[in-house]
């Protein structure tokens, strides 16, 4: 049937959510707001959630991943998010990130980290936002210049999901400056770095939401990175591509967090009794829940039809920029609204209720992978074939 | 080759873009000149219906294999270039398809050849001056006499009205009966002018100027007792599910009207220079812009869902009401937003501009068929299990 999820992933679905009721949320709903994980727990999750096939999904079956397609992982990433925003962040990057590493890099890389990667043995984050350059990727200053069997890194990354736990990275550098200056396309590179053989200074950046994650802030200065860590003088394409399927995920994890919000405020407009009646029976009230059900069901749609596409191979560029703005954009009033159907508790961060998690993590997301206004003004450039940002 | 499951099938895209191209050529010329100037002649009516011989037949085909779905291509494509049409003629050939499949036998290819070619107006006669969405308080009576209802009491607000030749009667046999419960006691009688005479006047719109909407008044009128279509235990329930597909039939106008806003917005923003550049290059408008596609997307997604699922059998009422809902109240900000692109241009009604006509279309979709609120009434009471209306 057109429109809906295939009924292989449909069942999918269902038994991720049953198998992370059970296993994930009532820990969730305790340790978020405890701040990051230790490596320990990271690495416990890890290991749990490999079980149901989030680890090793994203990884190619020739290199011992399961090769899920970017539909079934934006299901993965729904879901995920649905228990827990904080945790999808983490281990869904990480696991983005090892797939990325696997797939690009070289022969002995992939013999050397897949294992200990898909055992959360080894943490991956990538390395590209800097505290001047995000979308704008003209604005970049950190450099990996080659001398002699090494490039010698300097500059800041910064807003990297995972960056204080990062064993590796996949770090975006200026290789070239001058070709680079004449065109941001060219001279850049992408290298894997390795804090054991790289070391470098990071620290950690507490945002609103996803508070069981990290984020990080590094510092590198006359960092080494052997030259053989080399893994595409297209860093520039490269990026693009990995920021596609960003987006697609940062609009798939609104989908989960709108998915809990509702789930938890269908429940309490039947419960919560005022003026003699549960307020569920009150049209304005009424009004949130079909309104908060619609907007999910486009979220919905739209998130599914871009990783459709990307799965085919079709162009989709304005299709992930339209599930990325809309889905965060609506997921704010979405849990907005599911805060205000819940009048004090919603706002609580005790006694049991999760709203306020809900609405801090929404935030996260409409900034995560470019803000909702970038998005909107690369949207508007294709559809025009004007720029509105240079 | 894959199937892609969030887009149109590709038979639907080819009938799409070969309607697309045929009403281009053949209607959009007459419809800029002709909506202003008020309701058509029945000769002209009768005209654009054979002009658009070519194409109901390419929709009656498409409909075989896919019945809701290329109807839904169908009134999108028609409202694209001509709102008023659209509605006049989907809502004739509509009332006409569903008549025959349940007249008597001696009328379906009278019923069906006069609809198709212009010669038969088919009108729902279900809304009255202080019921719609209520049905339990319908008033207009059909009573039973020897070989002939009776037919006494008014409709209001009926497409087609004044020009109908025929007509679905909704009216009360069982005055009892209904009184206990509104699902009982309402019949569904086909009622012909020429038969059955009744008073009728037009009711001016904001909107689909070209139409007429009806004023009914039925005085001890007449109708044969073999023009039953629906029993005192099949009315009410007919009428829910005619009204389910006219829903999102509303909806898919929305979709040809956003579709028009935003070719036009699309042209007009290269075009218009403003400090020096077309104002296609600033942000604001940028956002206007792919805030449109967005809204239009969704759209096209939910009303698409709903009709696949209606072709499939599946129960619907819930993704029905959210097209609705969504799609009327979005067309709304979509022509509010190519009128502000276009300056004073979007509100004129002459210069061969028609920003202001889409969205004076685009207001009535937001009554016709149930208000929004009524529809979002009816959705959270499925979501929720508790109804906030009665």
């Amino acid at each position: 049937m057109q429109f809906q999820l295939p009924e292989e992933l449909q069942k999918k679905q269902m038994e991720l959510r049953e198998f992370l009721d059970k296993e994930i949320r009532p820990v969730a709903d305790a340790r978020d707001a405890q701040g990051p994980l230790s490596r320990e727990e990271l690495k416990d999750f890890i290991l749990k959630l490999r079980h149901m096939g989030y680890v090793t999904g994203p990884t190619r079956r020739q290199y011992g991943g399961l090769g899920h397609g970017y539909l079934e992982r934006v299901i993965y990433e729904e879901e995920m998010a649905r228990v827990w925003p904080g945790l999808a962040a983490t281990v869904g990057t990480h696991s983005g990130v090892a797939a990325h590493i696997i797939r690009s890099g070289t022969e002995e890389m992939r013999a050397r980290l897949t294992k200990p990667m898909h055992d959360g043995d080894i943490i991956a984050c990538d390395m590209m936002s800097e505290p001047q350059a995000g979308s704008d990727t003209t604005n970049f200053r950190c450099t990996a210049i080659l001398e002699g069997d090494y490039y010698i890194v300097n500059g800041q990354k910064m807003w990297q999901t995972n960056g204080p736990w990062a064993d590796v990275g996949l770090l975006l550098a200026i290789s070239d400056p001058e070709a680079y200056a004449k065109d941001p396309r060219q001279g850049t590179v992408n290298l894997l770095v390795e804090k054991s053989v790289s070391p470098w200074k990071v620290r950690d950046l507490p945002l609103i939401g996803l508070k069981a994650g990290m984020t990080g802030h590094f510092v590198f200065e006359n960092v080494s990175v052997p030259k053989e860590n080399l893994i595409t003088t297209e860093g520039y394409k490269e990026n693009l591509i990995g920021r596609g399927w960003a987006r697609v995920a940062v609009a798939a994890w609104g989908l989960g967090l709108m998915q809990a919000a509702l789930e938890d405020s269908i429940d309490w407009c039947k419960k919560r009794i005022a003026f003699g009646r549960p307020i569920g029976g009150f049209q304005l009230v009424q009004e949130m829940i079909a309104d908060m059900a619609t907007d999910l069901a486009c979220s919905r749609l739209l998130t599914y039809r871009a990783a459709e596409m990307m799965d085919a191979g079709i162009r989709c560029d304005l299709e992930q920029n339209m599930a990325k703005a809309f889905a965060t954009e609506v997921g704010k009033r979405v849990t907005d609204k599911a805060i205000q159907i819940h009048g004090a508790r919603g706002l609580t961060t005790q006694e049991g209720f999760r709203l306020e998690r809900y609405y801090r993590d929404t935030v996260t997301g409409q900034i995560a992978e470019g803000t909702i206004q970038i998005v909107k003004l690369v949207m508007g450039r294709r559809l025009l074939g004007i720029s509105a940002i240079r | 080759m894959t199937i892609m499951l969030f887009q149109l099938p590709e038979e639907l895209q080819r009938l799409q873009s070969d309607l697309r191209e045929f009403l281009d050529r053949e209607i959009r010329p007459i419809a800029d000149v002709r909506d202003a100037q008020g309701p058509l002649s029945r000769a002209e009516l009768k005209d654009l219906f054979l002009k658009l011989t070519p194409i109901t037949q390419m929709q009656l085909e498409a409909a075989t294999k896919r019945r809701m779905l290329s109807w839904m291509i169908f009134s999108e494509e028609m409202a694209r270039v001509w709102t008023s049409l659209a509605v006049t003629v989907t809502t004739s050939l509509g009332t006409i398809f569903y008549l025959a499949s349940r007249a008597p036998e001696h009328m379906r290819a009278r019923l069906i050849k006069g609809g198709l070619e212009g010669d038969i107006i088919g009108c729902d006669m279900m809304s009255e001056p202080e019921a719609g969405s209520d049905t339990g308080n319908l008033k207009t009576t059909a009573r039973l006499e020897g070989d002939y209802y009776v037919v006494n009491g008014q409709k209001m607000w009926p497409t087609n009205g004044p020009w109908a030749d025929v007509g679905i009667l909704s009216a009360v046999a069982d005055p009892e009966a209904y009184a206990k419960n509104r699902r009982e006691g309402v019949i569904h009688l086909i009622v012909e002018k020429a038969v059955s005479p009744w008073q009728v006047r037009d009711l001016p719109f904001i909107g689909l100027r070209a139409g007429t909407t009806g004023h009914f008044i039925f005085e001890n009128c007449r109708v044969p007792k073999e023009n039953l279509i629906a029993d005192s235990s099949k009315g009410y329930s007919q009428n829910l599910a005619g009204r389910g597909g006219a829903r999102i039939g509303v909806a898919a106008y929305g979709l040809g009207i956003m579709q028009a806003a935003l070719e036009d917005s699309i042209d007009w923003c290269k075009k218009r220079i403003a400090f020096g550049r077309p104002i296609g290059g600033f942000q604001l408008v940028q956002e206007m812009i792919a805030d449109m596609a967005t809204d239009l997307e969704c759209s096209r997604l939910l009303v698409y869902l709903a009709a696949e699922l209606m072709d499939s059998g599946a129960r619907c009422d819930l993704e029905q009401n959210m097209a609705k809902a969504f799609v009327t109240e979005v067309a709304k900000r979509v022509t509010d937003k190519a009128i502000q692109i276009h300056g004073a241009r979007g509100l004129t009604t002459q210069e061969g501009f028609r920003l202001e006509r889409y969205y004076r279309d685009a207001v009535t979709g937001q009554i016709g068929e149930g208000t929004i609120q009524i529809v979002k009434l009816v959705m959270a009471r499925r979501i929720l299990g508790i109804s906030a209306v009665v």
